[in-house]
């Protein structure tokens, strides 16, 4: 009995001596995933914004002095800060906008029971299986001013005289990058308002065709209290995508004609890559993450202060 | 159901564990090694890629194969790095030095992405290179920021020296050391198509800027061509030479050798020629800038080459454009304007604002050089001589090479008056006697030892786009980026 017990307190000892608790179990378990972040996402973040404060140019490596907040007082004040905010803003605001008037439009086709209807839902995910830079080469070929589909697809129809250049005119270089950004980022907010159209319950429609709403009533009164959350999902992901946004300016028009589609993105872009001037162009690029985040909080409240979601 | 919340880990399992652990790594210390690096084997070199190998290519046999596993222990290996053009020709020259130096091994990495970006970190994290390829713009920074070590002057090197343009020779020094052999070299041409001169009525292409315009003019009131002239007019960090080119070709500068500004007022000539850019554009309407603002797609004929409303026709009868690009314009493979047995574009010494311009171009020079890190600088040597200068035969064979084969531009006098350079040369350049008066009329960018070349250069672009939109007057275009350059070599003078 004496040695049974002997046995058990050892073995007790054995095992109590390397057990983990709940909460110490978890985060070895978590251990390579919490590692990794640090290493690729943390470190970065923290070494740019170490290197947002110091003067450094790639051209004159040996210079790394440390300035403090200059080199953002230096990107604020600089000539291209407000044309280039306000080119991102803009930006922003229209492709937001045309995404969420289009992906309601297409969400509410295709959440009918017409037929070929998953055929159609097919054909709204096309885009999206698609890159950025493939999707602006794309583009760029259908705005070709020599031989772009867009131009032949006009003269054909007499709409215009010449071939004229898209990308380049002052007047349509805009419309150009939106059209290319809002196709291209169409697909997602079209599946997040399909999904939020599919969960109003039928009933409620039912009830309302008793009460003689009209459709347009029974979309006012139904279907957008319903989609409120959906649409603000959109506005998030849509806004800060907007901020962001690089690759279709760089493939469509390099920020031109002059500086009329250079936004911040892609000013962070030339001051780091072209200029090699990695400490303002850290500064460019943390003043989009800074402006990214005040929306995304903006957004935050706006969608939570609703409760819904949090529950 | 097991509770893994609760689960523990033992000390017997931690002794399987560390058990296992070593178990594997003796595992992988008893596995074979690997094999040692393969011996400056001087087996027949691999085949090009290219499918046809030109007529003119260099038809000196390699030398005989070297011994192979006597020198197996002593081969030095040297890396090589350079932007990615035509990887699998590079690859046979250095198959052939291979051939004749058994005692090195060359891995060359092609780098496809930003190759200053690249080399500038690769720079910063001293990474290990033996060669690697120096662009004009790139030299006077690294230099100065000690990234290139001066080649050793030997005999061999002062006689290779004395036998290049002085260009070319001037472009690798500074403060009085050499820093390299030369990769290529080419300046740009005025490019006309010869059928639609002809037909529009002329005898000759145009050599000033008015008869330019005349001409183009009676294209256009002809139907030929809607733009019959074209510019490179966008923006990028190597976009835009067109400016230079118009520019020098009237006697103009841009940046005296203090970096200072010389336009608007000092210097007219950069005002008169965006004028004429402006008034081609809007008045005259020649020239399709908008059109031209265009990054070239990649892949997409250039409008010289594209199919014109008749044969022998191309979009546009008048460009600027490298002397390299003459080859492909004239064959037919590579040009819809292109007229068969017949050189068909043509170039002619750049048109200036009036009869006594100069006619200068911008030329360019690409060359060899020895980072700083490199391990070894004679195994450097030996490869950036052969590479840059002349092999173990005594030839210029990779100069003389990329000429035959891709017509890029030879650095050396000498070898322009060898037969096969002739002859390769008479398939698309028809005067010979005007291309090299060109070659000595060629001269490098201006400012291109300042560090803020590049930022001052990209905004003179967007003012200059801004001036053709008429969003700007070509004079307050101009003085916007004088005012940058002043700006930024202060900002620069003060770091």
């Amino acid at each position: 009995m004496a040695a049974a017990e002997t046995l058990r307190r050892t073995q007790s000892a054995r095992t109590t001596r390397f057990e983990l608790s709940e909460g110490a179990f978890a985060y070895l378990l978590n251990l390579p995933a919490i590692l990794t972040v640090l290493l690729l996402v943390a470190y970065p973040i923290v070494d740019a914004f170490w290197l947002s404060l110091h003067r450094y140019n790639l051209r004159r490596p040996e210079t790394y002095v440390f300035v403090g907040l200059q080199n953002y007082v230096d990107v604020i004040t600089s000539d291209q800060f407000l044309p280039s905010l306000s080119v991102t803003l803009l930006f922003t605001f229209w492709s937001t906008f045309g995404v969420l008037v289009l992906a309601l439009g297409m969400a509410l086709v295709a959440n009918e029971r017409i037929p070929q209807r998953p055929l159609l839902r097919a054909l709204i995910l096309l885009p999206w299986a698609m890159s950025g830079v493939v999707t602006a080469l794309m583009w760029k070929w259908i705005f070709n001013p020599n031989a772009g589909a867009l131009n032949g697809l006009l003269y054909s129809f007499g709409l215009i005289s010449n071939y004229r250049s898209w990308l380049m005119s002052p007047d349509t270089s805009y419309l150009a990058i939106i059209t290319a950004n809002v196709w291209n980022t169409l697909p997602p907010s079209a599946l997040v308002l399909l999904a939020g159209l599919q969960a109003i319950p039928s009933e409620l429609y039912d009830a309302a065709k008793v009460d003689r709403a009209s459709l347009w009533a029974r979309f006012r009164h139904v279907t957008l209290p319903w989609l409120s959350q959906p649409i603000l999902i959109v506005l998030i992901i849509q806004a800060l995508g907007g901020i962001r946004i690089f690759d279709i300016i760089y493939l469509l028009t390099g920020g031109g004609p002059g500086y009329q589609t250079t936004t911040l993105g892609f000013a962070a872009y030339i001051t780091s890559f072209v200029s090699t001037d990695i400490g303002h162009g850290n500064a460019w690029a943390y003043t989009v993450a800074i402006l990214t985040l005040v929306i995304a909080i903006f957004y935050m409240k706006l969608l939570y202060g609703r409760g819904d979601v949090r529950s | 159901m097991p509770d893994l919340s609760k689960r523990t880990f033992g000390r017997r399992a931690f002794v399987r564990l560390g058990v296992a652990t070593g178990a594997l790594g003796l595992l992988a210390g008893c596995a074979p090694a690997p094999p040692p690096s393969a011996p400056a084997k001087p087996a027949e070199a691999p085949k090009p890629t290219e499918a046809v190998k030109p007529a003119g290519a260099p038809t000196q046999p390699a030398p005989a194969a070297a011994p192979t596993a006597a020198s197996a222990g002593q081969v030095t290996t040297l890396k090589l790095l350079g932007w990615n053009y035509e990887p699998p020709l590079v690859q046979e020259n250095l198959d052939r030095f291979e051939q004749q130096n058994p005692s090195y091994k060359v891995e060359y990495e092609p780098i496809a992405g930003d190759y200053l970006v690249d080399l500038l970190t690769r720079f910063r994290a001293k990474t290990p290179m033996d060669v690697i390829y120096v662009r004009d713009q790139y030299h006077a920074s690294w230099v100065e920021s000690g990234f290139l070590q001066p080649l050793d002057e030997t005999d061999e090197i002062n006689a290779l020296y004395a036998d290049m343009f002085p260009y070319n020779a001037a472009q690798m020094q500074w403060k009085g050391k050499k820093y390299g052999l030369p990769y290529y070299t080419d300046f740009d041409v005025f490019a006309y198509n010869e059928k639609m001169v002809t037909d529009a009525g002329f005898d000759k292409p145009p050599a000033t800027l008015d008869e330019l315009r005349k001409q183009a003019e009676v294209m256009k009131q002809k139907g030929i061509s809607e733009f019959p002239l074209y510019m490179d007019v966008s923006k990028g960090s190597d976009q835009m030479w067109d400016f230079w080119m118009y520019t020098f070709a009237s006697g103009g500068h841009l940046l005296d050798q203090a970096g200072e500004p010389t336009y608007p007022d000092k210097d007219k000539v950069p005002l008169a020629i965006l004028e004429w850019w402006v008034a081609a554009t809007n008045d005259w309407k020649i020239l399709n800038a908008q059109a031209d603002m265009e990054v070239p797609t990649a892949g997409a004929l250039t409008p010289l080459r594209t199919q014109g409303s008749q044969p022998g026709y191309g979009g546009v009868a008048f460009a600027a454009h490298s002397r390299y690009d003459l080859e492909a314009d004239n064959a037919p493979e590579r040009s819809k304007s292109a007229i068969p047995g017949k050189i068909n574009i043509k170039f002619v010494l750049f048109p200036g604002l009036d009869a006594n311009s100069p006619h200068n171009v911008p030329a360019w020079n690409r060359y060899y050089g020895i980072p700083s890190t490199a391990a070894n600088k004679n195994s450097s040597m030996d490869l950036i001589k052969y590479l840059g200068g002349k092999d173990k035969s005594g030839q210029y064979y990779t100069a003389k090479r990329w000429w035959l084969l891709r017509a890029l531009g030879m650095a050396y006098k000498s070898p322009w008056s060898d037969p096969e350079v002739q002859d390769r040369t008479s398939k698309f350049i028809a005067d010979s006697q005007l291309m090299q008066k060109a070659n000595s009329l060629g001269q490098a960018r201006d400012g291109l030892d300042f560090p803020w070349w590049t930022d001052w250069y990209m905004d003179l672009q967007a003012n200059v786009q801004q001036a053709l939109l008429k969003q700007k007057s070509p004079t307050e275009a101009l003085q916007a980026s004088a005012d940058k350059a002043r700006a930024l070599k202060k900002e620069w003078e003060n770091k």
